[in-house]
């Protein structure tokens, strides 16, 4: 060292951070800066092992020009600067556009019911409940919380999300030349279930149709909905492509439509509700003769009052059945249950506690009857008739028509070919049509059973109608009974271990309403 | 199968096709006489024709005989209310392979299809 130089190497330090991806060189202040430049600071550098490529040359200058002009001034600049690795990406699933318009939807709703932006008082009332259809979302702008449900519904096929793969990432060096590894990314396993597919081009398909659950970290269908409170505003109306198990209530005017079984535990109001199986109200109902139920199996309940409902299975009730409009293609067990008032119609029969009341409420029960086949039936002999009627004016026109003739020409012979022929065709289209009435009538025999058994007593004002009778109740009958129509097609009643002919204890008459079947040539005979 | 009905009576080609789709031949096309047949003919390619005499524009016999310069195979069955002996001759002679005189039952169209066919060796 000469004369005025300092110990420059004592006036220098180099610093790095954590990786030791940067250099940093510290001057202390300096009293000379004669031997200060930018190849003394490189081989500080070099002479503490950082690598010549990772020292950025431009910078040391720099720091040299700082140095001189401020020499008493301590300096710091980074000066070397290695390659910082660049870790994996981890998978991800980022939802279709429209699964993700769907998620924020009800997002926003949520919001909106909680923020108390949205007040139920404050809402218009709700449009006539339609029929959707599960897979439509609605395309108008305007938003309605009786139809936009508080659910994501997909069903199976639907593309949910697209998944991107991990990487690996790229390694990178410190300034001093070791290796920096790189992060490979996560694979974020268990974030999808067993519901959704995942392809090999990262498209994940829902597998089962039902409501979706897409979190951070969790995205998936199930295909039972659960809810555990109310249908109401919170939930708005369901439309659910699976069993729908509701923990509270159903309100006025909502609907609860599914594909499978239906569970309310609570009470049902003035509501809409449709299943594909089976519905079991663990409560009942409170139609208010509004509340409406169809639903394509079997039907429990605890109590109905002012219901329309229409069943194609067999209906249990354990309370009351009040001003109820039935429609039931199996049969009704309510052996412990009262019937009172309103119309009930089962196709297979009927096991009821007791009919109408005391206080001589109008009651209706219709057992036997299948009121589509019968207009099926019905109409195919208001055909049959019309053309047995074609058949007898044709065959009396030929005879005029031949009489008058002596020696047919030949357009006479076509034109008397012509009326055979439609005779002919006729007689054809009977013979179709009886067959037809065949089929229908082995339906009818099949799928009714005009049986009534009655558990405790039938009151004054009722009526039950039987297969081409109606029979009315003038006063109470007390005790328990069966009502039936047998292969004889006559209704009878066993009451008190005796077997009578109804109109003993009731006052019977023949009324078609209910199409009277009977079914062997003997009780064809008697019938007649 | 495919069968051409050329009768200018629609109610008689009614039947005629009555009798022939209850024996299960289901290919049917129609012509009002004979020069609409002969129009339809190359189009529909017939396996039989069952052809009235009297017919206006072109009368049946007229179609049998321009027909046959073409056609010596295919069946044709002469459906019509010329009963007597030498009107037959004539059509058979102009080419016609069965005869059946209206008014026919549809037990003896049946009957005569059947046969003319058998004779031709055309199977359905």
């Amino acid at each position: 060292m000469s004369q005025g130089e300092c110990d420059l190497d004592r006036m220098l330090r180099l610093q790095t951070d954590l990786l030791k991806v940067e250099g940093t060189l510290h001057i202390e202040p300096l009293e000379s800066v004669k031997g200060l430049n930018t190849d003394a600071l490189q081989a500080f550098l070099v002479g503490n092992e950082v690598l010549a490529q990772y020292i950025d040359a431009e910078d040391l200058g720099k720091l040299c020009e700082d140095v001189i002009k401020a020499p008493l001034e301590p300096h710091e600049m980074v000066v070397a600067r290695g390659d910082a690795a660049i870790n994996g990406d981890s998978v991800t699933y980022t939802l279709t556009p429209k699964i993700a318009e769907q998620v924020e939807i009800v997002k926003s709703r949520k919001n909106a019911l909680k923020d108390g932006n949205i007040h139920p008082d404050d809402l218009p009332d709700p449009e006539p409940d339609p029929e959707p259809n599960a897979s439509e979302m609605s395309t108008d702008e305007s938003v309605s919380y009786y139809d936009q449900m508080a659910f994501v519904v997909v069903h199976k096929g639907d593309k949910i999300a697209m998944k991107s793969e991990k990487s690996d990432g790229f390694d990178g060096c410190d300034i001093f030349g070791k290796v920096i590894p790189a992060h490979e990314g996560k694979a974020n396993e268990g974030v999808l279930d067993d519901s959704i597919l995942v392809a090999n081009d990262g498209t994940c398909t829902a597998l089962v149709s039902g409501v979706l659950t897409a979190e951070p970290g969790h995205i998936s269908v199930c295909d039972e909905l659960e809810i555990k409170d109310d249908v109401d505003f919170q939930t708005g109306r369901i439309v659910f492509p699976g069993n729908v198990t509701i923990g509270g209530a159903v309100r006025d005017q909502f609907s609860v439509r599914a594909t499978g079984d239906v569970m309310i535990r609570g009470l049902v109001e003035a509501a809409t509700l449709q299943s594909d199986t089976n519905i079991s109200l663990a409560r009942g109902m409170a139609g208010k003769e509004a509340g409406t139920i169809r639903v394509d199996q079997n039907l429990e309940a605890g109590y109905l009052e002012a219901v329309i409902a229409h069943v194609g299975g067999d209906v249990s009730v354990k309370g009351e059945i009040t001003n109820s409009n039935l429609t039931i293609k199996g049969e009704l067990h309510a052996e412990h249950a009262a019937v009172r008032g309103g119309h009930i119609q089962a196709s297979m029969g009927a096991k009821i506690g007791a009919i109408g009341s005391v206080q001589g409420v109008e009651t209706e029960i219709e057992i036997g009857s299948l009121p589509e086949v019968e207009a099926k039936i019905r109409a195919a002999d208001g055909f049959f008739e019309r053309l047995e009627s074609g058949i007898e004016s044709q065959k009396s026109k030929m005879d005029t028509y031949l009489s008058a003739i002596a020696k047919p020409t030949a357009s006479q012979i076509e034109e008397q070919m012509g009326m055979q022929f439609e005779i002919d065709e006729m007689v054809l289209r009977q013979n179709q049509l009886t067959k037809a009435k065949a089929g229908l009538l082995q339906i009818m025999a099949k799928n009714t059973h005009a049986k009534l058994d009655i558990h405790k007593a039938i009151y004054s004002k009722v009526v039950i109608f039987l297969p081409g009778f109606r029979a009315e109740f003038p006063t109470e009958l007390m005790g328990e009974s069966t009502i039936e129509v047998g292969q004889t097609g006559h209704p009878s009643i066993t009451f008190r271990g005796k077997t009578v002919a109804l109109s003993e204890h009731a006052r019977v008459m023949s009324d078609d309403r209910i199409l009277r079947v009977v079914q062997d040539a003997e009780a064809l005979s008697q019938a007649a | 199968m495919k069968i051409l009905l050329i009768d200018d009576s629609k109610t008689m080609r009614n039947i005629q096709k009555s009798v022939l789709k209850q024996l299960g031949y289901t290919e049917i096309e129609e012509a009002c006489d004979g020069q609409d047949a002969l129009s339809k003919i190359g189009a529909f390619n017939p396996d039989l024709c069952l052809v009235d005499w009297n017919m206006p524009v072109m009368d049946g016999l007229t179609f049998v005989t321009t027909f046959r310069q073409t056609n010596k195979t295919t069946p044709l069955i002469m459906v019509t209310t010329e009963a007597e002996k030498s009107r037959v001759i004539e059509a058979i002679k102009a080419g016609v392979n069965n005869y059946v005189v209206k008014p026919f039952t549809p037990d003896l169209l049946s009957e005569r299809i059947t046969e003319t066919l058998a004779k031709c060796s055309v199977g359905s």
